[in-house]
């Protein structure tokens, strides 16, 4: 009956906000709209504070609330101070997580503990913020600091890419790239405009890209509710959970904000609720009438405008999140909560054109729709949990850390459903990017990016469990007293394990995806070293390459060359192969780094002692030369064979 | 002067200060590009630049949408003002006019006229 009872007031209170008349009255009303929205906020605090069996308390506590705003800000710099020393050469196969000093964990201890203080209570508004600043330092700060130049070879390529489009390159031929191009001129536009040098725009890009996710995050959620804590735990998870490393300079970290931003907007301005229907699930599309949340037409008609716009930047940027916000609006639509219908058919129109056009040059030979040839659980799963023992142990940490947020997930959503929360759109909106699992080709990422498009969502029902593991503060005749102490532990110590847990999974990799000064420098060296034109191999895709002259050479790796047969005799023949092919430009420059050596050692394609004898094959093939070597790098040149047998020709 | 005031004011004070807001940035579309294409000294230059290609024209689309949530209006400024510098950067590339000078001056005039337009739309009628 309480929950039946509270159901109730939300609902009031829901409904004196929607039918508070059109959006000019409500700007006109906004004190008592706040009011409105504030009552209703402490209702569904009430509602969550019985659901755990535990008191309310919105008295403030300045002195403690400036204690944990500094402790927060402390914990996240000292996370970045502290990883700020660790060199890639000296990691092993356990990625980051086991050169970090004690301190490190300490922050990571001190930080949830002042989140979790900071919940069960009224705080104010700069608080939350201020400990999610923290948590990014403390998560993502390491991104940018590790190593001696910006992590992850991708974003080098991505640097190359924006270079060349800003030189004039822009040719749909080259590669997927230049066929969803927006992004580049973007990045190009402001690497040269604020005059910042590109590589430091890259090392700062993951806690730029995941503050700005983070904003889109908040604002999507606040259509769920008006809680402070129902919308910072899921946020506090969502930052946790995103191991994904998507976050780096990439087409894929803008188009999860545009995609995050158009559903926050869908939701809270373009959102329609049904009045008059009839009670159940079974019966949700038989009766009543669709009615926009929001009665200002004008404001409407604007946002589905921007939300075009915001759709054609987001198509002309990615070729994957385009498709999960068409499939994510249409469960909007089909639960009735969207006052857009033909939106997603207007962004599957915008997607369908781009492909019959611009991207037509990509897609022939490269289906975007269907099965990967692995099959998915291959794909996506087994074949990528391989490897050295500790690269293996890594991937055990990740699969462990996603089950962990998704089966705090699903005991969330049993609560919820218990709890008679019939808003379908945040059940519809965590399980339709998992739809598109079976559905698209993504080169075996799909279940990678299906997991970060849904994560914001799993997370709000994530929360729920632990909503009431929050502390209850005790009344006192002065104020608030002390938090209950047991809870408190309990809480902090799993977000501690579940943070650990994160940066072991995201930093899994930084022994080989993370570099050194010695291995830029070699990288930088090829293309004096190297004819235009020609064909340079490196050990790995794991290579600070191609951040220049991306459309001068063709770029390849051993990985990729000797995908058929890693054995050192068998690899050096391919690429003595690839050498005499390509006689007409004199041969191939290969780069063999420290980085590469360690991706091939730690993905299972190649051990140090069969590194060492492929090098050795290299060096015993007839006219190659060495042709620049430091620390971690050494540059070859292998020329064609003078001689090719009968049957090398 | 509070250029910016995110915060819903009461209706009285509301029209003035969507005046003195609108006005700011329409001077700041016509004014911040031009001091980017200056190149000044960092961090002058790359605040210049960023705010044109981060902020301005979002700002001034979201003030269209009427938005009392600082968190969407602040999410909304963001994303909207991405896009319309892809966008922007993507189409002179497209017509082999890229520049990034040109870039931000259309930045800056998308800023002025939405926050124009915003200025003179009535949505007390």
């Amino acid at each position: 009956m309480t929950d039946i009872a509270d159901r109730r007031a939300s609902d009031v209170a829901a409904r004196q906000l929607s039918d508070a008349g059109d959006r000019r009255a409500r700007d006109a009303e906004d004190q008592q709209v706040s009011d409105v929205a504030e009552d209703r906020q402490v209702t569904e605090v009430v509602a969550d504070r019985r659901a755990a069996d535990g008191p309310v308390n919105t008295r403030a506590r300045p002195r403690l609330d400036v204690v944990i705003g500094v402790l927060a800000l402390l914990c996240g710099g000292v996370a970045v101070w502290s990883a700020a020393g660790a060199n890639p050469a000296d990691l092993g196969d356990g990625g980051l997580a086991p050169s970090l000093p004690p301190v490190f964990w300490v922050a990571v201890v001190g930080l949830n503990l002042a989140f979790v203080l900071s919940l069960g209570r009224r705080v104010p508004s700069w608080l939350s913020p201020a400990l999610v600043t923290g948590l990014l330092l403390l998560l993502y700060g390491p991104a940018s600091v590790l190593g001696e130049a910006p992590r992850i070879a991708v974003s080098w390529r991505h640097l190359g890419v924006a270079d060349a489009m800003a030189n004039g390159v822009f040719d749909p031929s080259i590669d997927v790239y230049f066929n969803w191009p927006g992004f580049f001129p973007g990045l190009a536009t402001f690497i040269e405009a604020t005059g910042l040098p590109p590589l430091q725009v890259a090392a700062w890009a993951p806690v730029v890209n995941v503050a700005l996710w983070s904003l889109g995050v908040a604002a999507a959620l606040r259509a769920f509710t008006r809680d402070k804590d129902a919308i910072f735990i899921p946020l506090w998870l969502f930052l946790i959970g995103n191991w994904i490393d998507q976050d780096y300079l990439s087409p894929q970290a803008l188009g999860f904000l545009l995609l995050l931003v158009i559903l926050a907007l869908t939701l809270r301005v373009l959102g329609a609720t049904v009045q008059g229907g009839a009670a159940g699930l079974r019966n949700f599309w038989r009766a009543g009438t669709r009615v926009p949340e929001l009665d200002d037409g004008r404001v409407r008609r604007r946002t589905l405008a921007l939300v075009l716009l915001l759709s054609v930047a987001l198509v002309s940027s990615h070729q994957l999140t385009p498709v999960v916000l068409a499939a994510s609006l249409a469960g909007l639509v089909l639960v009735r909560r969207s006052w857009a219908p033909l939106l997603p058919v207007i962004v599957g129109l915008l997607l369908v054109l781009w492909m019959l056009y611009p991207a037509s040059t990509y897609l022939v030979g490269h289906p975007m729709f269907g099965q990967e040839e692995a099959g998915v659980v291959q794909a996506n799963l087994t074949g990528r949990v391989a490897g050295s023992p500790g690269h293996i142990a890594i991937q055990g940490v990740r699969i462990a850390l996603t089950i962990a947020v998704w089966a705090l997930a699903a005991v969330g959503v049993a609560q919820s459903w218990r709890a008679g929360l019939r808003d379908l759109r945040p059940y519809v909106l965590a399980i339709v990017p998992f739809l598109m699992l079976p559905v698209l080709n993504y080169g075996g990422e799909m279940l990678l990016r299906v997991t970060l498009f849904s994560l914001p969502f799993v997370a709000f029902f994530a929360a729920r469990p632990l909503a009431g593991l929050r502390p209850r503060w005790r009344h006192t005749a002065s104020g608030l007293g002390r938090p209950g102490v047991a809870r408190a532990l309990v809480l902090t110590l799993l977000l501690s394990v579940l943070c650990a847990a994160s940066v072991t999974a995201k930093y899994g990799n930084a022994r080989f995806d993370s570099f050194t000064d010695a291995e830029v420098q070699a990288a930088g060296a090829l293309a004096g070293l190297a004819p235009a034109g020609s064909v340079l191999v490196a050990g790995a895709t794991a290579t600070p390459w191609a951040s220049q002259d991306y459309d001068g050479y063709t770029r390849r790796t051993v990985q990729s060359i000797c995908e058929a047969d890693f054995a050192p005799d068998a690899c050096v023949r391919s690429l003595r192969g690839l050498a005499d092919h390509e006689a007409s430009t004199g041969g191939i420059t290969l780069l063999l780094t420290r980085g590469n050596q360690a991706s091939l050692e730690m993905q299972g394609q190649m051990s140090d002692d069969d590194f060492a004898r492929f090098e050795e094959g290299i060096q015993d093939l007839p006219g190659t030369k060495l042709l620049f070597t430091n620390r971690d790098a050494r540059v070859y040149h292998l020329a064609p064979d003078p001689a090719p047998t009968g049957s090398e020709l | 002067m509070k250029l910016l005031n995110l915060r819903p004011a009461p209706r009285h004070a509301r029209l003035a200060q969507l005046e003195r807001t609108s006005a700011a940035l329409v001077c700041l579309g016509v004014l911040t590009p031009w001091l980017a294409a200056m190149q000044p000294v960092q961090p002058i230059r790359a605040l210049a630049a960023a705010s044109v290609m981060l902020l301005l024209p979002g700002i001034a689309v979201a003030r269209l949408l009427r938005l009392g949530d600082p968190i969407l209006f602040l999410a909304v400024a963001l994303a909207a003002s991405l896009a319309f510098t892809v966008l922007t950067a993507t189409g002179l590339m497209y017509v082999g006019i890229w520049s990034w000078q040109l870039t931000l001056t259309l930045l800056g005039a998308v800023t002025a006229v939405l926050a124009g337009i915003s200025g003179l739309i009535d949505d007390s009628t």
